[in-house]
C-alpha cells in the first residue's frame, strides 16, 4: 500500500540521478487544507491525510444523502402513520461493524508506518540544543553559538535536543509536520530535514503549541533552512558576532537584537507586559531614569529602588542592579511583578548585557519595536539577524 | 382503556408535581426525582449562558490577529478556560443524566422515583457547592490554566484561583459520582415487572453505561485535582519534576478521566437520539441489541484510550501504537450506532418536528466529529493536528454539536413532559436552524484553522489565519441568536404556551403514559410494559390532540412478538 | 409534609438496593486509592533508591499498633453486625468497642506523624516525607469521614434499635469498615516496601 505514495516514487526517481543533479525533495506547496510542505516526511504525512480525507468525504456523504433521501422518502403523510420497517436485520449489521473495522485496521499500519518512520533520527544528524523558556525559543548550536531563531542547513538531517526551565512547552513545525512537547525534568528530542532552502524573506513558523502562559501565542520563532556553506559562514558567524562589534556600536547594534528575546515580556513604550515596561510610564521615567534616580516602584515588598542602589549599598552603581536583574531575575522583585522572569545566566555573555544596558540608557534614540531611529536608511533595510543569502 | 394509569387522559390529573405542594421550602428540600431534575436543568441552563458568553468573548477577540484594548492576553486566557470548565464540568456532564435523566429515568422506569432521593438532592446541592467555588475562584483571581490544568503551570504559575477551582471540580466529581451510583442501582432494581433488560429505552441503556463510567472514572479525577492541590499547596508533589516527580504522571491520570468523561458526555446523548429517531419516525428502533451492546462497548473501550491525547508528550512510542491501535477500536460501536439510526429512518413515517431536527442535525454533526477523529487517532497526522484548531474543532463537534444539540434535542421532545406545555413549532424550527448553520460555520472554519497549523489558546495569532476566523466568529454570531431564540420561545412557552397532551409525539414507553406534567408519584399503580420501541397500537387522537397508546394491544403485540 | 424517601415499598428490596449502592460506592473509593498507590509507585520506580534520603528513617513501628487495632476493630464491627441481625442487645458494646479502636488508630497514627516529624521529615521536604503524609493522611481522613455515621448507628445500636427485621444501618457501616481494614493493609505493605532500598 505504501509503494503507492507519490512521492515515494519521486524520492526513488531523484536518487537514480544521483545527488550531484538533486536538490533534494521539492517542497509541496499549500493546498485547501494543509499549509506548504517543507520536510522529507511532509509529503508522506499529507498522503495520509489527504487518503483519510477522500474515506471521511466518502462516508459522511454516503451518510447524509442516505438520511436526506429517507427523511424526504418517508416523510409523514397523514397523522395516523404507523410505520413497518424492519427492526433488524442480523447479516446487515454484522456488515456494518466488519466493514468499518476492516477500514480503521487498515488506516491503522499506514499511519504506524509513517510514525516509525518520524521518530527515528538518522545516525547522521546535525544536533541542534533547544531551551524553551516562558516564553521565547533559544537555540545553541555545536560551535557555541546562539540565536532566537532557528537555522538550519538544507539537505542535512537536523535533530533538536530540547529541555525547559519552566513549564510544558511544545515544538512545532507546521511546515515540516513535526511536533514534540518538551516536558520540564526531561530531554526530549525530534528531528526533521528541509531540503529546500527558505528565499528571501521566507521562513517557517516554529510555535509553541502547549499552553504556557500570558505569553504563549508570542512564543514562535523563525526557521530559516540555508544552504550548506551558507549556513557554515552563518553559524561561525553567529558564534563571533557580538566580539567584532566595537564597543561603542554595541547598543544599536546588539541592543535591538538581544531585545527581541526580552519582547515577549517587557515593552518599550510604556505598555504593561509580563514584565515591567522598559519605557516610560506613569512619570517614573524610563527603565534607565528609574534605576539612576531610584525613586520607582517599589521592590522587595516596599523598599524603593534607591535602597539598593548608590554607594555602600547592595549595587554600587544602577548598571549593577540590572545586571543582577538579568543574571538573577528573582532577587530583587519590583511592584507588582511576580517572579516570572528566566534567568539568563550562562545565556548571555558580559558584552551583551553591556550592549543591553546601553540599549536602555539610549532608549529616545529606538522606536517603539526597538529599531535604531538614527539608522541610515540603507543600514535600517538589512537584517541583522539573518545573513544574505547568496 | 387508554393509559395505564386509571385516570382519564384529557382531563388532566388535578394535582402534578408542580402543584404538589407549594412555596420555596417545598422546592429546596424536596426529594421528588422531577423538582430536582428542573432544578438541574435550570442551573444546568444559566451556566450555559455564562460559557456561552465567554465564548463570544473569546471569538469577538479572535477577530483581530493582534492585541486589544479591551482585553487583555491574561483576560483571553481566562476567558477561554472558563468556557472550557464551564462547559464541561457544569453543563455537559450533568446536563443529560442529571437534568434530563433525572426527571424522565423514573417514570420511564414506571417508578416512584431513583433509588436514593436523599442521595440524589445531595448530588445536586454538590453541584451548587460546586458552582460556588468557580465564582470563587473567580474572586480570588481567575485561573488560567486551560480546563486540563496541566502541571507544572497550574503548580507554580498559574494565577491565584486556581486552587477554589480545582476544590471545585473535586466537588462536582463527587456530584457525578453519586448521580451515576443512583442509577445504576435505579435500573438494576426498579424496574417494573416485564421491562427486561432488552424492553429498556435506549435512553436507559445509554444512561446505564454512562453511570459506569461516571462511577469508575470520576474518582481518578477526584484524587488527581485532590493532590494537585496538595502540591501547589505545599511547593512539593508527585507531579514537581523538579523533586524527582513526573509531570506526565499527571496528564496520564486526568486523561483516564477525561477521556471517559468525552463518553459520559456523549452516550446519553446518543440514547436521547436513539429514542428521537424511533418515536419520530414512528417505527421499531433498528438493531436494538447492536444499538445497546454499542453503548456497553464505547463505554468498556473508552477506558483503555487515554494515551491518544499523549502521543506528543514523550511517553513511549511503544505505548502511542498500542492507545492508537485502541482507539480506532471506538470508531466501530460509534459507526454501527449511525449506521442503525439511518437504517431506522427506513420506511419509516418521519415527522420533522423541533426535536427530530435536533436528531437528524446529531446525525450530521456526529458523522463530521467522528470521521474527523480519525486523523487524530493515526499517529503520525495527529502529530500534525495535536493542539491546533482541527482538535478544538473536532472536540466540538463531539461535545457542542453531539453531547450538547442532542441535549437541546431532548428538551424539546420532553418539554411537553417537563412543563405540559407546547411550545411554538414555528420558532422551534427556525432556532434548530440558525444553530445548525452558525454550528458549522463556527467550526468547519476551524478544522482549516487547524490543518493549516493554527495553534490553539492563541491569544495573537498571524494575520494568515485572519480569513478563518472572521468565518468563525461570523457563525458563533449566527448560533448564539439561534440559542437567544431559543430561550425566547421555551420561556414564552412557559406562561403561554398551548397545553401539552400527554402524548404529543406518539412515543410508546412509559413516560408517554402518564399525564403532561406527570403527577407527584408518576404512576398510582406499577405500570405495564410493553416494547417501547412498538408504534402499532398508538394511534392519533382528535380529541386529546395528542396520541394515545392502547396498552392492552400494546402489550399482546409485544407478547406476540408482532409489531415489527 | 413528610416526603417519601424512599421508591421502594419493601423493606428488603431497599436495603439490597443500600447493598448494592454501597458496594458502587466502595468501588468509587477503590479507583481513588488504587490511583494514588498507582502513582505512589511510578515516582517510586521512576526515581529507584534516589527516592528515600540517605538520613530518611523507616516507617515508625507504632505504624504496626495501629494496624494491630484497626484488624480488631474489623472484628468487633462483625461482632456488632451479628449481634444486630439476632436484635442481640450486645450490639451497642460492640459499636462502641469499634468507635473506641478507631481512636486508638488514629491517636497511633497521629503519633507516627509526629514521630516522623521530629526525625525531620517534612511533607514539603522531598517526596518520601510526601508520600507518607499524603498516603496515610488520605486514609485517615477516610477512618474521620466514616465517624459521624458510625457514631449514629453506635447510638441507635445502644438503644437496641437494629434487629432481624432492620439491620441495614450497621451492615452498611461495617461494608465501609472492612473496606477501610482491606485498603489500610495494602497501604502499609506499599509504604513499608517503598521504604527498602
Amino acid at each position: 500500500m505504501l509503494n503507492l505514495i507519490p512521492n515515494f516514487l519521486m524520492q526513488a526517481e531523484s536518487d537514480k540521478l544521483g545527488s550531484a543533479f538533486t536538490p533534494g525533495l521539492p517542497n509541496t506547496p499549500k493546498t485547501f487544507w494543509l499549509p506548504e510542505g517543507a520536510s522529507t516526511i511532509a509529503s508522506e504525512i499529507d498522503w495520509i491525510f489527504n487518503f483519510i480525507n477522500y474515506i471521511n468525504y466518502f462516508f459522511f456523504f454516503l451518510v447524509v444523502s442516505i438520511m436526506l433521501y429517507f427523511v424526504w422518502k418517508y416523510r409523514q403523510k397523514g397523522r395516523d402513520v404507523y410505520a413497518r420497517g424492519p427492526s433488524h436485520h442480523l447479516m446487515l449489521e454484522l456488515g456494518w461493524t466488519i466493514l468499518p473495522t476492516i477500514i480503521v485496521v487498515v488506516i491503522f499500519f499506514m499511519g504506524f508506518r509513517g510514525f516509525i518512520d518520524m521518530r527515528v533520527p538518522p545516525a547522521n544528524s546535525y544536533q541542534i540544543d533547544v531551551t524553551a523558556q516562558r516564553f521565547a525559543w533559544s537555540f545553541k548550536y555545536p560551535n557555541g553559538a546562539v540565536s532566537n531563531d532557528l537555522f538550519v542547513p538544507a539537505g542535512q538531517p537536523v535533530k533538536l535536543i530540547m529541555r525547559s526551565e519552566d513549564v510544558l512547552h511544545s515544538l512545532f513545525i507546521r511546515d515540516f509536520r513535526v511536533k514534540q512537547d518538551v516536558v520540564p525534568g526531561r530531554f526530549a528530542t525530534l528531528w526533521f530535514q528541509a531540503d529546500q532552502p527558505t528565499e528571501g524573506d521566507k521562513f517557517h513558523w516554529v510555535f509553541c503549541t502547549e499552553f504556557c502562559g500570558t505569553g504563549h501565542s508570542l512564543m514562535n520563532s523563525k526557521c530559516f533552512v540555508l544552504p550548506e556553506a551558507d549556513f557554515k559562514e552563518w553559524e561561525t558567524e553567529q558564534a563571533r558576532w557580538l566580539d567584532k562589534i566595537p564597543a561603542e556600536e554595541l547598543y544599536f547594534k546588539a541592543g535591538p537584537k538581544l531585545f527581541a528575546r526580552c519582547a515577549s515580556c517587557h515593552t518599550l513604550d510604556g505598555k504593561l507586559g509580563t514584565g515591567p515596561s522598559w519605557g516610560n510610564y506613569d512619570g517614573t521615567g524610563n527603565v534607565w531614569e528609574r534605576n539612576q534616580v531610584g525613586t520607582s516602584r517599589k521592590v522587595d515588598g516596599g523598599k524603593a529602588l534607591s535602597d539598593f542602589i548608590g554607594p555602600g549599598k547592595q549595587y554600587e552603581t544602577p548598571e549593577g542592579y540590572l545586571r543582577a536583574s538579568i543574571l538573577n531575575p528573582g532577587e530583587h522583585l519590583s511592584d507588582p511583578y511576580g517572579n516570572a522572569m528566566p534567568t539568563f545566566r550562562g545565556q548571555i555573555t558580559d558584552k551583551g548585557i553591556d550592549a543591553l544596558i546601553g540599549f536602555m540608557k539610549h532608549l529616545d534614540e529606538f522606536d517603539a519595536k526597538g529599531v535604531w531611529l538614527k539608522a541610515p536608511p540603507a543600514a535600517a533595510a538589512t537584517d541583522p539577524a539573518k545573513p544574505a543569502v547568496k | 382503556m387508554t393509559t395505564l394509569d386509571a385516570r382519564p387522559i384529557s382531563t388532566p390529573a388535578p394535582d402534578n408535581y408542580l402543584t404538589h405542594t407549594r412555596g420555596l421550602m417545598s422546592w429546596v428540600f424536596t426529594l421528588d426525582h422531577k423538582r430536582i431534575g428542573v432544578m438541574y436543568l435550570f442551573a444546568v441552563l444559566s451556566s450555559f449562558f455564562v460559557g456561552g458568553v465567554m465564548a463570544l468573548l473569546v471569538r469577538t477577540k479572535l477577530l483581530f490577529p493582534g492585541e486589544v484594548s479591551w482585553m487583555t492576553a491574561d483576560q483571553y486566557n481566562k476567558a477561554f478556560t472558563l468556557h472550557g470548565a464551564i462547559m464541561v464540568f457544569l453543563v455537559i456532564i450533568p446536563s443529560v443524566p442529571a437534568a434530563l435523566g433525572n426527571f424522565i429515568m423514573p417514570i420511564m422506569l414506571g417508578a416512584k422515583d431513583v433509588a436514593f432521593p436523599r442521595l440524589n438532592l445531595f448530588s445536586f446541592y454538590l453541584w451548587v457547592l460546586g458552582a460556588i467555588c468557580a465564582v470563587w475562584s473567580l474572586l480570588a483571581g481567575g485561573f488560567d490554566t486551560g480546563w486540563t490544568f496541566y502541571t507544572p503551570y497550574s503548580t507554580q504559575f498559574s494565577a491565584g484561583g486556581t486552587i477554589p477551582v480545582l476544590v471545585g471540580v473535586f466537588i462536582l466529581g463527587f456530584s457525578s459520582i453519586f448521580t451515576g451510583l443512583n442509577f445504576i442501582v435505579t435500573i438494576h432494581k426498579l424496574r417494573p415487572p416485564g421491562m427486561t433488560w432488552f424492553r429498556m429505552p435506549l435512553f436507559l441503556w445509554a444512561i446505564y453505561a454512562t453511570a459506569i463510567i461516571q462511577v469508575l472514572a470520576t474518582p481518578v479525577l477526584g484524587i488527581t485535582v485532590a493532590l494537585l492541590v496538595i502540591e501547589r499547596s505545599f511547593n512539593i508533589g508527585i507531579f514537581d519534576p523538579s523533586m524527582g516527580g513526573d509531570p506526565v504522571l499527571f496528564q496520564h491520570f486526568f486523561w483516564f478521566y477525561s477521556h471517559p468523561a468525552v463518553y459520559i458526555m456523549v452516550l446519553p446523548g446518543m440514547g436521547i437520539i436513539s429514542d428521537i429517531i424511533a418515536v419520530h419516525s414512528h417505527r421499531h428502533i433498528f438493531g436494538f441489541r447492536f444499538i445497546a451492546f454499542s453503548s456497553i462497548a464505547i463505554a468498556v473501550f473508552s477506558f483503555l484510550v487515554w494515551g491518544h491525547h499523549m502521543f506528543t508528550s514523550g511517553q513511549s512510542p511503544l505505548m502511542n501504537v498500542l492507545f492508537s491501535a485502541i482507539t480506532f477500536s471506538v470508531a466501530i460501536p460509534s459507526a454501527v450506532k449511525v449506521f442503525n439510526w439511518l437504517a431506522t429512518l427506513y420506511k419509516g413515517s418521519i415527522s420533522l418536528n423541533t426535536p427530530m431536527l435536533y436528531g437528524l442535525s446529531f446525525i450530521f454533526l456526529f458523522t463530521i466529529g467522528g470521521l474527523t477523529g480519525i486523523p487524530l487517532a493515526v499517529i503520525s497526522t495527529d502529530i500534525h493536528l495535536h493542539d491546533t484548531y482541527f482538535v478544538v474543532a473536532h472536540f466540538h463537534y463531539v461535545m457542542m454539536g453531539s453531547a450538547l444539540i442532542a441535549m437541546i434535542g431532548g428538551l424539546h421532545h420532553w418539554w411537553p413532559k417537563m412543563f405540559g406545555v407546547m411550545y411554538s413549532e414555528f420558532w422551534g424550527r427556525i432556532g434548530c436552524a440558525l444553530v445548525f448553520v452558525g454550528f458549522n460555520i463556527t467550526f468547519f472554519s476551524q478544522f482549516m484553522l487547524g490543518s493549516q497549523g493554527m495553534p490553539r489558546r492563541y491569544y495573537q495569532y498571524q494575520p494568515e489565519f485572519q480569513i478563518y476566523h472572521h468565518i468563525s466568529t461570523g457563525g458563533s454570531y449566527i448560533m448564539g441568536l439561534g440559542f437567544v431564540i431559543t430561550a425566547i420561545y421555551l420561556i414564552h412557552s412557559l406562561f403561554a404556551g398551548k397545553k401539552a397532551p400527554a402524548n404529543p409525539w406518539g412515543g410508546a414507553s412509559l413516560e408517554w403514559q402518564c399525564s403532561s406534567p406527570p403527577p407527584h408519584d408518576n404512576f398510582a399503580t406499577t405500570p405495564r410494559v410493553g416494547d417501547c420501541y412498538d408504534f402499532s397500537a398508538v394511534r392519533w387522537d382528535e380529541k386529546e390532540q395528542g396520541y394515545v397508546v392502547d396498552t392492552e394491544a400494546h402489550i399482546a403485540s409485544a407478547n406476540s412478538g408482532k409489531g415489527h | 409534609m413528610k416526603q417519601a424517601d424512599t421508591p421502594f415499598d419493601n423493606p428488603a428490596a431497599r436495603f439490597e438496593a443500600g447493598r448494592m449502592g454501597m458496594w458502587l460506592f466502595l468501588l468509587v473509593l477503590a479507583m481513588l486509592f488504587g490511583a494514588t498507590i498507582l502513582g505512589y509507585l511510578v515516582v517510586r520506580l521512576d526515581n529507584g533508591d534516589a527516592f528515600i534520603p540517605i538520613d530518611a528513617p523507616s516507617p515508625p513501628p507504632i505504624l504496626l499498633a495501629s494496624t494491630i487495632a484497626l484488624m480488631l476493630s474489623g472484628f468487633t464491627m462483625q461482632r456488632a453486625v451479628h449481634a444486630a441481625r439476632i436484635g442481640d442487645p450486645r450490639q451497642g458494646a460492640m459499636m462502641m468497642a469499634t468507635l473506641a479502636l478507631a481512636a486508638v488508630f488514629l491517636a497511633a497514627q497521629a503519633l507516627a506523624w509526629r514521630e516522623l516529624y521530629q526525625q525531620n521529615v517534612t511533607v514539603s521536604d522531598n517526596l518520601y516525607g510526601w508520600t507518607f503524609y499524603v498516603l496515610t493522611g488520605l486514609h485517615a481522613a477516610h477512618v474521620l469521614g466514616g465517624l459521624p455515621p458510625m457514631i449514629v448507628t453506635a447510638w441507635r445500636a445502644s438503644h437496641c434499635a437494629y434487629n432481624a427485621s432492620n439491620y441495614r444501618g450497621v451492615t452498611y457501616c461495617a461494608m465501609y469498615w472492612h473496606f477501610l481494614d482491606g485498603v489500610w493493609l495494602v497501604l502499609y505493605a506499599t509504604l513499608w516496601f517503598g521504604s527498602v532500598r
